[in-house]
């Protein structure tokens, strides 16, 4: 056994052995889902975190930018915000509704925010499918990297890998995701970080890199792309910087950490960890990327940039901590993916249409078994099937964002929201994607998919909202109140010298009014 | 400038300054709005 593999089966005891303390932690549902919502600053950061950047960090991005340059960079700078944006949009109001509101899974959340089992229905569909599809890539870069490090074959490093993940996500929960989550997210940015260093170090820092590159094609450098692939096309690299700057505002599996916090005020604690943590890692594989080009011109695969940049680097022990970094990422995406389709298919499916009285003992342990069916379901198309890592990522990702992004802000943000709007914009923004990735219209169009989902989802909820009836009173007060107390409207002027009797019959007025927007809705 | 053309580099090379400058905003924003509200910004389930 050499060193590398020692130090791999340090790690992942360490996996292991969090799952199992856990596992001894979960006495109820909302423990088993969500922590028993009991997650600080840090640790809600990390687990976001951790869990957003996935294999496709060490395997599709960097490819990415091997292939076209400087213009993989696009998705690198929306990425590095995209924790700010969801924080400071949803945090604390979707931290403060679901708890209103007693949802205990993202989906359930929609049902009781737009009033529809409808919602429930559909929204379980597409997230169940379009998360196994994003698991599945992680499945797929799960094998890849433990075949670079062990020499098995792909079909048994796949099977090792992805046993590890499903018994400590299965024994543990929500809870031991979270803490291999953070564990995780330090050792990828330390694994990323000595490899980024040592490769600047040796091209001559990033003058240095971007000379040879300029040497090799001088459109490596631009923000076009390799022989100005993109040349103009803002539509494109618009949709670059966006789908990772908002689109973790549409991922079940992202935004379930809002619901998680200790508290609405963990919410501050958490955008400092995050952004402080982004800016050490998201621009790493991508520079790594570029950095490839330069030192292995004549790579057969681009995405085992990184892992091959780690061994030309560090062979021994530091590879070993590298390959643990990869696993990392990849392994706390994919923790959290099973656990939210198994939670979804539990609570939102399950419990909801099929055993309405099922105990709280009985649904843990239904979580656990559709968590490990999702598991085995998602092996067995990733061994037929293995289709590139950064395509499946990019599309599923972009499917998720489309799908959710709008309903999940306008829940919190507009008080008249309702299911029509969320419905259409759900369905809309789906099959916008869909169809944009599957026909291929960002050639003629010059729109990249996620922008044009984005559109035509916001368009849905503006059009089709004004087709349904008002939400019902309580629902709106629940919105009023997920704002916070300092975001409520103080009385001005004349009235504001009569507080607080001038409150008190503004408050009553109000009340008024939203008894007969309903009256009139009804 | 690092050996970029300067396109590429006022489009990329500054937004670790921008994202990092936002989430300071944003904190300290929450933060000033955290006081303001006192316990009220706790919510019980229903």
């Amino acid at each position: 056994m050499t060193v590398e593999h020692i130090v791999f089966a340090v790690y992942i005891t360490v996996l292991l052995g969090v799952g199992f303390y856990f596992s001894r932690q979960d006495k109820s549902l909302e423990d088993y889902l969500l922590g028993g919502r009991r997650l600080g600053g840090a640790v809600t950061a990390l687990t976001m975190q951790a869990t957003s950047m996935s294999g496709y960090m060490f395997m599709g991005g960097p490819a990415f930018t091997y292939q076209t340059g400087w213009f993989g960079l696009w998705y690198a700078v929306g990425d590095a915000g995209g924790a700010i944006i969801n924080l400071s949009v949803l945090g604390r109001r979707m931290r403060r509704l679901s708890q209103i509101l007693g949802a205990l899974s993202p989906i359930e959340y929609l049902e009781k925010r737009y009033e529809s089992p409808a919602i429930r229905v559909i929204g379980s569909l597409i997230a169940v499918v379009f998360l196994s599809a994003y698991v599945i890539a992680q499945f797929i870069a799960s094998g890849k990297a433990l075949m670079t490090l062990t020499g098995l074959s792909y079909e048994v490093s796949l099977i090792v890998g992805v046993g590890v993940i499903l018994t400590y996500t299965v024994a543990g929960g929500y809870l031991a995701v979270a803490w291999s989550d953070f564990i995780q997210g330090i050792i990828m940015v330390v694994g990323l970080a000595g490899v980024l260093i040592v490769g600047l170090v040796r091209v001559g820092g990033l003058t240095g890199l971007n000379n040879a590159l300029a040497k090799l094609d001088p459109t490596y450098l631009s923000l076009w792309g390799k022989g100005l692939e993109y040349n103009g096309q803002w539509g494109v690299a618009l949709g670059a910087l966006l789908i990772y700057a908002i689109g973790y505002m549409g991922l079940p599996h992202v935004v379930v950490r809002h619901m998680s916090m200790q508290s609405p005020k963990t919410t501050k604690t958490a955008i400092l960890w995050a952004t402080f943590w982004n800016q050490l890692f998201v621009y790493s594989p991508y520079v790594l990327g570029l950095i490839g080009i330069v030192m292995l011109p004549n790579l057969t695969d681009p995405e085992l940039v990184v892992p091959e940049l780690a061994y030309e680097f560090f062979p021994g022990f530091f590879a070993a901590i590298m390959l643990s970094a990869i696993m990392a990422a990849i392994m706390s995406t994919s923790d959290s993916l099973l656990m939210q389709s198994g939670s979804i298919l539990a609570r939102d499916v399950y419990q909801r249409f099929i055993n309405p009285s099922a105990s709280q003992g009985q649904m843990v342990l239904v979580s656990r078994l559709l968590i490990l069916f999702v598991g085995i379901f998602g092996v067995i198309l990733a061994i037929i099937q293995p289709p590139t890592v950064f395509g499946l990522v990019v599309f599923a990702f972009g499917v998720l964002g489309n799908s959710f992004m709008v309903p999940y802000v306008a829940a919190v943000y507009w008080e008249e929201a309702n299911k029509v709007g969320a419905m259409a914009a759900m369905v809309g923004g789906a099959l916008g994607n869909v169809l944009w990735t599957s026909l291929n219209l960002q050639d003629v169009t010059a729109l990249h998919p996620f922008l044009a989902g984005l559109l035509i989802s916001i368009g849905c909820m503006l059009v089709f909202n004004r087709f349904g009836s008002s939400p019902s009173r309580e629902v709106i007060e629940a919105v009023r109140r997920a704002k916070g107390s300092a975001h409520l409207v103080e009385p001005k002027g004349a009235a504001a010298h009569l507080a607080p009797e001038a409150r008190a019959i503004a408050e009553h007025l109000a009340s008024r009014e939203a008894v007969t927007v309903v009256q009139a809705g009804d | 400038m690092f050996g970029l053309p300067s396109a590429t580099f006022w489009w990329f090379i500054p937004w670790p300054f921008i994202w990092t400058a936002l989430a300071l905003y944003m904190y300290f924003k929450m933060k000033k709005e955290d006081e303001l509200e006192g316990d009220d910004g706790e919510v019980s389930g229903t």
